[in-house]
Formats: structure tokens, sequence, C-alpha cells
């Protein structure tokens, strides 16, 4: 039994940043992936990811924008968009994190979140107001009719 | 897990109509019987939150034959509540509530039997959850 929570055996935010640079490093080079970050600023979105990730493996909870299933409603993203950032996820973890048993730890954590944010159908869908539009696009970055 | 899966997707497509007030039902119970778990959602638009749950549900239901998929599921389900701050105490309130809940919206056909069914289902639920919950609770807290 280890008394430090998974944040600081994983080295704090620090090692948080580091990976989640690389991370959308690579998401934003991803045709498949890149397509949904249009327009969001990079370093906000790393933040975001870094501050939400120290709250889910026992860090301070400063993160203080939207639960996950909210922020991603507009948009149809399927079991293959995840298992793609799943990809980079697991290759960027591993370039900062050594210790197998943490890199795991943080994927089980992270793949937790799949069943609130994949959809089956563009239909599950929901704009948070009349302005926001709903975001699809397949596997090549092509932008889906909804 | 114990519970009859026919009985209970039978008592489900008989009531369809009733079932779309289970996450109204659920939320109600909640609040009114539990002081300070709306706080739990202050930062959550209900609307949504209670469209998620309703979702929750029926996947639940549709995948009562999948155990594997089920499983996985709600194990996954338990994680993500640890991360959001919910400690095993809430367990025992969601349990409450979920009986009281489908006790409700089955009220017309609230036999001994199927109470027994919806509590072992609700049970079942809610230990996978806490399995799921466990297995990374002392990494995070």
């Amino acid at each position: 039994m280890n008394n430090k929570c998974l944040f600081e055996r994983l080295g704090g935010r620090l090692t948080l940043e580091k990976v989640h640079k690389k991370f959308y490093d690579d998401i934003y080079a991803d045709p498949t992936l890149s397509v949904w970050f249009k327009g969001v600023d990079q370093e906000h979105i790393e933040e975001q990811q870094t501050d939400f990730m120290q709250k889910a493996m026992g860090g301070d909870p400063i993160y203080t924008g939207q639960a996950p299933g909210m922020a991603h409603r507009h948009m149809f993203i399927t079991e293959e968009h995840f298992q793609r950032r799943h990809i980079l996820l697991e290759k960027a973890i591993k370039e900062y994190v050594h210790d197998e048993e943490l890199i795991q730890k943080w994927l089980k954590i992270d793949r937790s979140f799949k069943a609130i944010i994949c959809k089956s159908s563009i239909d599950d869908c929901e704009k948070a107001n009349q302005t926001q539009e709903i975001l699809a696009y397949d596997l090549n970055g092509k932008k889906i009719a909804s | 897990m114990n519970f009859d899966k026919e009985y209970l997707q039978a008592t489900w497509n008989q009531n369809l109509e009733k079932t779309e007030l289970i996450s109204e039902y659920f939320y109600d119970i909640l609040f009114h019987e539990y002081e300070g778990t709306e706080d739990l959602f202050e930062k959550t638009e209900m609307h949504f939150q209670k469209m998620e749950f309703q979702k929750a549900i029926n996947h639940i239901i549709n995948n009562l034959g999948d155990t594997v998929k089920l499983e996985q599921y709600l194990k996954e389900s338990g994680i993500r509540h640890v991360c959001y701050g919910i400690t095993p105490i809430y367990y025992n309130v969601v349990e409450v509530s979920l009986q009281k809940t489908f006790e409700k919206v089955f009220q017309d056909i609230w036999t001994d039997d199927t109470k027994k069914q919806w509590k072992l289902l609700i049970t079942y639920i809610l230990d996978t959850m806490k399995k799921g919950a466990e297995e990374v609770r002392s990494d995070l807290e």
C-alpha cells in the first residue's frame, strides 16, 4: 500500500504538464483528431486537461470546467476516435513515465470516461445553446453533415 | 448476480412510458431526502445530468444479457465517480433513492416479486460500481 496518491506518485503537476504538451502536440498534428480542435488554443486545452486529471488523480481539485460528458455533448465522438486518442495518450505518457503500473493506472482512469464521451449516433449529440454547432467528423477528418 | 433478466426487461418494456420519468423521480427523491446532495451537482446542468442518468439506466437494462460488457460499463462508472469525489457513503444514499425511484415508477405492478427483482438489480449495479471504485480509490484519495 502506497500512501501517496497517483498524482504524487507520477511526479505531480510537472509530469502531467509534460505529458499533455506532448499529447496535444501529437493530436494537433493528427489528421483524424486535429479537426476537433479547430480554433481551440492548444495551451488552454493542455491546461484544462492537466487541471482535470490533477483532480481525478487525487491532486488539488483546481479544475473548474465542465464535467467531460457535458463538455463533449455536442461532439459525435466514436469509439474509433477515442481509441485513436488513447493510443496518442499512451505514447505521450510513456515518454515521461517509465513505471508500467503507473502508466496503466493513468490509462485506466482516462478510459473510464469513454462511455460518457463516445456516442453511437449523431442524434445523441446535444447543443449547449442555439449558437453551438454539432461537431461530427469521420476518421479522415472530413466533416459529417448533421 | 441473481436477478431475473427476462422478468426485469419485461416489466421495463411493459411500462416504457413511465420509465422515462426515472431520472426526474430519482433526483427529486435524492435531493429531498438527503440534504446536501444537491450541492454535488452545483456546477452541473441538471437537464443534462438527468438525460445522462436516463441513458445510463437504459443502457443497463438493454445490456442485462451481456454481463461482460455490463460489468465493464459499471466498473468504469465506479472509477469515474471516485474521480468526481464520490465517497462510499453515497452508495447507500443512492441505493435507497433508486429503490424508491423504481417503486414509484412501477407502483401499479409493485408486487413482492417485482420489488425483489429490482432490488437485486440495484444491488448488482452498485456492488459492481463499488468494485471498480475500489480498484482505484487508494490511488486517488
